[in-house]
């Protein structure tokens, strides 16, 4: 069902969602989990279809190498090179089709934070919101854009190296300002970095080569801003926070006392930028990591 | 009677609504949204996650998701029971079913500013 969908298939939200690649202004919660459910079957189709280019990708890639031999062996078997001729340049039209398929299928990709953090949250939290009060949303779904390097720079050469670049691109996703029932707020932010390192190297029997790796560097955000102002007490927020990992502080907002855990996370890929996102599981249990550090008379763990 | 099924994640506070049956494992009185049939009679989202023979809805999801976050931190078992905040505790924190909120910010307020 969802390799058929199209863009008209769409709720108008979702579609302006898709086009805009963005979702702003207050949303209410159930409406705002209703529609990252449309768009994460969006994304399921996405994906579909991005595993199928690569399929095809990779059959023209394997295609064209036989088919190039292969179009030798014909052509001095039949003594005739036209005849060996097709044995290339069919595989070579399917890998040409591959390229075009996937840059299709990632022109129409969502980030897959939408439907692995940001739904599961919302949904996880959706008893907590305010029913009356709407959530202000700032989510951006462009993705990463290779054509806005925030910094590009030469790393040191080590080895067979000819040349190590790295190039970082930055990307704020999202901006969800939740209130809740009690009066207070809860505030997510998420923010990737995404490093791309390109390394051209002469390999042991002196050919060029070149690989690419990437890393994905997200940062969440989770803050607790209560309605009135209450001493957050940090020994019951479980172990010390790892420096490396979180970072724990409190800061003052409009007369209350705000606690705010920021979480670090990394991701790996070769070829492509990650793919991974934080589970809505982890930003979950910040918030109840936070919450449990109120005082019990404003909701805290026991 | 009202219901006595503590609902939320961060804010948890009670159902309220008419309570219709009980808990046959915990005691709680219960609304109809709230009630789980099973084979040890009607029970709570939070007991019915936790035995055999109920049917698993979305109640019952977010009670054992609720009770799994917060077992480092004691668990929700204390919520559940009424009178765990006292009156003063709540007056003291100006929490009610559903709090009005303050009154709105500026629009150019950032959160996340430190």
């Amino acid at each position: 069902m969802s390799k058929q969908m199209k863009l008209a298939d769409l709720t108008p939200g979702a579609r302006a969602a898709v086009e805009q690649k963005a979702i702003t202004g207050g949303w209410d919660g159930r409406s705002l989990v209703k529609l990252l459910g449309e768009l994460e079957r969006w994304d399921n189709m996405a994906e579909e279809r991005k595993a199928r280019a690569k399929r095809v990708f990779l059959a023209g890639v394997i295609g064209s190498v036989a088919g190039f031999f292969l179009m030798f062996v014909v052509s001095a078997v039949m003594e005739e090179f036209l005849w060996g001729l097709p044995l290339f340049l069919a595989p070579l039209g399917v890998l040409f089709a591959g390229i075009k398929m996937k840059k299709a299928a990632r022109a129409i990709d969502l980030p897959n934070e939408l439907r692995v953090s940001l739904r599961p949250v919302l949904r996880q939290l959706s008893q907590d919101l305010h029913p009356e009060e709407k959530i202000k949303v700032t989510l951006n779904l462009a993705g990463i854009d290779e054509n806005k390097c925030a910094g590009k720079k030469d790393l040191p050469i080590w080895g067979r190296n000819r040349r190590v670049t790295q190039s970082t691109y930055e990307e704020e996703l999202c901006s969800l300002r939740m209130p809740l029932t009690d009066g207070g707020e809860a505030v997510l932010r998420m923010e990737n970095t995404f490093v791309k390192v390109e390394r051209s190297y002469t390999s042991t029997r002196g050919k060029s080569k070149s690989k690419t790796k990437w890393k994905k560097l997200s940062t969440v955000t989770a803050m607790l801003v209560p309605a009135v102002r209450i001493n957050w007490e940090a020994g019951r927020g479980g172990p010390a926070a790892k420096r490396d990992f979180e970072k724990l502080s409190f800061v003052e907002k409009n007369g209350v006392m705000a606690a705010r855990l920021d979480r670090y996370y990394k991701f790996k890929a070769a070829d492509e930028a990650p793919g991974a996102a934080v589970p809505g599981t982890e930003i979950v249990a910040m918030f109840v990591r936070l919450a449990a550090m109120r005082p019990q008379a404003a909701g805290g763990a026991r | 009677m009202t219901c006595q099924w503590q609902t939320g994640m961060l804010v948890m506070r009670e159902c309220g609504a008419p309570a219709t049956a009980g808990c046959a494992l915990c005691g709680r009185a219960l609304c109809m949204i709230h009630t789980s049939m099973g084979q040890n009679g009607p029970a709570c989202p939070g007991c019915a996650a936790t035995h055999d023979g109920y049917a698993r809805n979305e109640e019952t999801e977010l009670a054992a998701s609720r009770e799994e976050y917060y077992r480092p931190y004691g668990g929700v078992a204390g919520y559940g029971q009424q009178g765990y905040f006292s009156g003063a505790d709540a007056a003291a924190m100006n929490r009610g079913p559903v709090a009005q909120r303050r009154p709105a910010q500026e629009d150019d307020y950032d959160a996340m500013e430190t």
